[in-house]
């Protein structure tokens, strides 16, 4: 706890607890409401979709928020004199405690509050239905993170693993843009069979069953709740065996080594640069794209730019706008979200590489020419597609030159103000980055913040000028005030480069307990 | 007349209240397979830190090839070559592309360092594992790389955090090989280790570390005329013997853990 940059860390961390406390406060009075009207308005299905949140929020809410929970590793305290019985206990006992466990009896009591305010007979029916629920949910999420540290035994694993849940982040937010920009009604048609499937199984499945048992009649109510009881039975039966195979000792093994040809090829030879930066810049590419995870993050604002711009180009059609403004807007949209994607790389250049960061204080080099390579690198990687895209347009015509020369100057301004201040932030507040880990950001907290406030001088500057060039017919102010404003970043940049090397020369022990930490 | 690759005088550092090096006056000459040992906590590490750039003393000088930190830090640097305690490697990097990166830092030309990295790796016994992510390598596979990184330049001195720590015999061989290879053709080597069998075998001379100060500095056999063992002739004594009686912390099993 000695380094501000731990500091400052510890102060978000309780920032995130108040604020996921007041996230599910508010969760729990709308669980509460929805039940409560749901029943009394005989839409008894919302209860489902109910059930449904909480069932996910307590299984993946521990996978997606690991940082939020007490780190408790069960293969360790096996190794301790303690009995099986014991052990399990344990393991079940850590399971309920765990926040996003909490977080889920909290929501299942609102949702029986709100049935017990309509009707006694189903509250009373739902107390012991939800009590087997909310069992069910412990095993099934400790089993399941039993299955998931199989996965994680192995480097491969872990990082696979986190791409799969930012996938599964991204994903359904992609779909809501092609729901929205190409579907209607009668093209979701062909989803009919898929959601009536989806009910059926909703009925054996958890969240389903217990509101069968509450709600439905004669057999299918004591049907749905043997299937609750047989489930919480086999889940305690399949978590037994588990943690048995853990008490005992079972290793998982690593990947095993493949046989592979030597190849060592000659390295790049970039033209402009020394081949110390050239062998730099090729490194830092390597590193970053060698990186499944980091890739997704590098294209998610692409693919987001683009779901944006699809829905844009509909609204500017709609109101009569010219394809020449709405190019012009697209590309101001696709340049903003790519300098404040770049603080992922930017604000942290020395995260991912842990222990490596040693290497460069070994090595015959300035840091100044350590770090401007590594800029130049993640520069190129997160400011490409402006690029492509910006010639795209110039090439079919759909935007001026002098209004391609203004955005691409105030883009390139606003990154190096970006590189600027990522580069102290990289010193002040380096963070170690787990890539296997999904509660591991690419960089501190507040850069993401910072980095807001960093781009806001530049667009505001940019638009004045714009306004002021319109209004006077000055049609070259906009590039000029741009032009202006990327030589005085340029300066500011080299400024602040010798000044983020000569910290590191000064605080080099704080910085590498930090990221071997 | 010998020739003095490296010198510290009255090299201090301390860590808040902690005097972790006090008073350090070393001196190793050119060729000479340097151990430098000590308990524990005894400085160590903090040394050898200090002595490759890693760590800024509180106060004294370093003269190594004749440069002194910080001024000629940089040239220095590309003398040296550095295992340190962490291993410092770019874990996301494949072992051929670490080697291949490491040599063109140290400003090697692109087919040399390629060249170079190649036949590291084979002499390592790493070839199989080239185009494998480092992060996957085991212990002894990282110390094998760390070594290749740190020769790739053909440094005049190698300084060795613990190489031997947690690797296997047939690992602890290969790097023994290179090591006697590396000296064999004039180069110096300052090595810390916690083997004792290992330093005896390999040191040509011996310092000894306690509690930040050097406590006894010299040739094996001038470190055996010094120390005396009851009941033992002196030719006879062992490193282990010597660093026992110089250290003071064999305590006779008597004195301790009488309910085991």
């Amino acid at each position: 706890m000695r380094s501000s940059s731990r500091q400052l860390e510890l102060a978000l961390q309780v920032v995130r607890y108040v604020v996921l406390g007041i996230v599910v406060l508010g969760l729990g009075i709308g669980f509460f409401a929805g039940a409560y009207f749901a029943v009394r308005g005989g839409k008894t299905f919302v209860v489902d979709f109910l059930l449904w949140g909480v069932f996910l929020i307590w299984q993946l809410g521990p996978v997606l928020f690991e940082g939020y929970s007490p780190g408790i590793n069960f293969r360790e305290i096996a190794r301790y004199p303690v009995s099986f019985r014991l052990y399990f206990l344990l393991n079940i006992a850590y399971g309920a405690l765990d926040p996003a466990a909490l977080a889920g009896l909290f929501l299942i009591l609102c949702i029986w509050i709100g049935l017990a305010a309509v009707s006694a007979n189903a509250a009373l029916i739902a107390a012991p239905a939800f009590l087997a629920f909310a069992l069910l949910n412990i095993l099934c999420n400790r089993l399941l993170l039993g299955i998931l540290e199989r996965f994680q035994s192995s480097r491969r694993g872990r990082e696979t693993l986190a791409v799969v849940f930012l996938l599964f982040a991204i994903l359904p937010q992609l779909f809501q843009f092609a729901i929205n920009s190409r579907m209607t009604r009668s093209t979701l048609r062909f989803l009919d069979p898929v959601f009536s499937a989806a009910v059926l199984f909703n009925r054996i499945l958890p969240p389903g069953a217990v509101s069968q048992t509450i709600f439905a009649e004669g057999w299918s109510k004591l049907l749905s709740g043997m299937l609750l009881v047989t489930s919480v039975v086999l889940l305690y039966l399949l978590l037994a065996q588990q943690s048995r195979a853990v008490y005992e000792g079972e290793m998982y093994s690593e990947s095993r080594i493949e046989r592979r040809d030597l190849k060592a090829r000659p390295g790049w030879n970039l033209p402009l640069v020394s081949g110390i930066t050239s062998a730099i810049i090729e490194k830092e590419f390597r590193y970053t794209t060698q990186s499944a995870r980091f890739i997704v993050q590098l294209i998610y604002p692409i693919i987001f730019a683009v779901a944006v711009l699809n829905s844009s180009s509909r609204v500017y059609r709609r109101i009569g706008g010219s394809p020449q403004a709405n190019s012009l807007w697209m590309l101001v949209l696709i340049g903003s979200l790519l300098v404040l994607n770049v603080s992922n790389l930017a604000y942290n250049i020395f995260g991912m590489e842990q222990e490596g960061f040693g290497r460069w204080l070994m090595a015959p080099l300035r840091l100044q020419t350590v770090i401007f390579a590594k800029n130049i690198m993640h520069g190129i990687l997160g400011g490409a597609f402006y690029f492509v895209i910006c010639g795209f347009l110039l090439a079919l015509g759909r935007i001026s030159p002098i209004h391609a020369l203004t955005v691409t100057l105030a883009f390139m301004a606003s990154l190096v103000l970006q590189f600027s201040m990522g580069n102290l932030f990289s010193v002040h507040w380096p963070k170690r980055v787990e890539l296997g880990k999904m509660s591991s950001r690419m960089v501190s907290g507040a850069a993401g913040l910072v980095a807001l406030l960093a781009v806001a001088p530049a667009g505001l500057l940019i638009g004045l000028a714009w306004m002021a060039g319109s209004y006077w017919g000055f049609f070259w102010l906009p590039p000029v005030a741009a032009a202006t404003l990327l030589a005085a970043n340029l300066r500011l940049y080299f400024y602040l480069l010798d000044r983020s090397s000569a910290y590191i020369q000064s605080h080099i022990e704080e910085i590498e307990d930090t990221l071997t930490a | 007349m010998p020739d003095t690759v490296l010198e510290t005088r009255e090299l201090r550092r301390i860590f808040g209240p902690l005097v972790a090096v006090d008073s350090l006056d070393l001196v190793v000459e050119r060729q000479q397979f340097y151990g430098f040992l000590g308990p524990n906590g005894a400085g160590k590490s903090t040394t050898i830190k200090m002595l490759t750039g890693l760590l800024r003393p509180t106060s004294g000088s370093i003269q190594i090839l004749g440069h002194a930190f910080p001024q000629g830090g940089v040239e220095i640097k590309r003398r040296i070559g550095v295992v340190p305690e962490g291993l410092a490697l770019f874990e996301r990097l494949t072992g051929v592309q670490l080697l291949n990166f490491v040599g063109r830092m140290y400003g090697l030309d692109r087919l040399t360092a390629a060249q170079r990295a190649t036949e590291l790796l084979e002499f390592m016994d790493l070839a199989d594992s080239a185009d494998k992510m480092v992060a996957d390598y085991s212990h002894g596979m990282k110390k094998k790389t760390a070594l290749a990184a740190a020769v790739i330049h053909g440094p005049e001195i190698l300084f060795l955090d613990e190489p031997f720590e947690g690797v296997d015999a047939i690992a602890a061989t290969t790097l023994k090989r290179l090591l006697q290879r590396f000296i064999n053709h004039g180069g110096t080597i300052f090595l810390t280790s916690h083997v004792l069998e290992v330093v005896e075998r390999l040191c040509t001379h011996i310092g000894i570390i306690q509690n930040g100060r050097l406590v006894a500095s010299g040739s094996l056999d001038e470190m055996r005329a010094g120390v005396r063992v009851e009941g033992h002739d002196h030719s006879s004594l062992t490193l282990e013997e010597i660093f026992l009686q110089v250290v003071g912390g064999a305590k006779r099993d008597e004195e301790v853990l009488s309910w085991l």
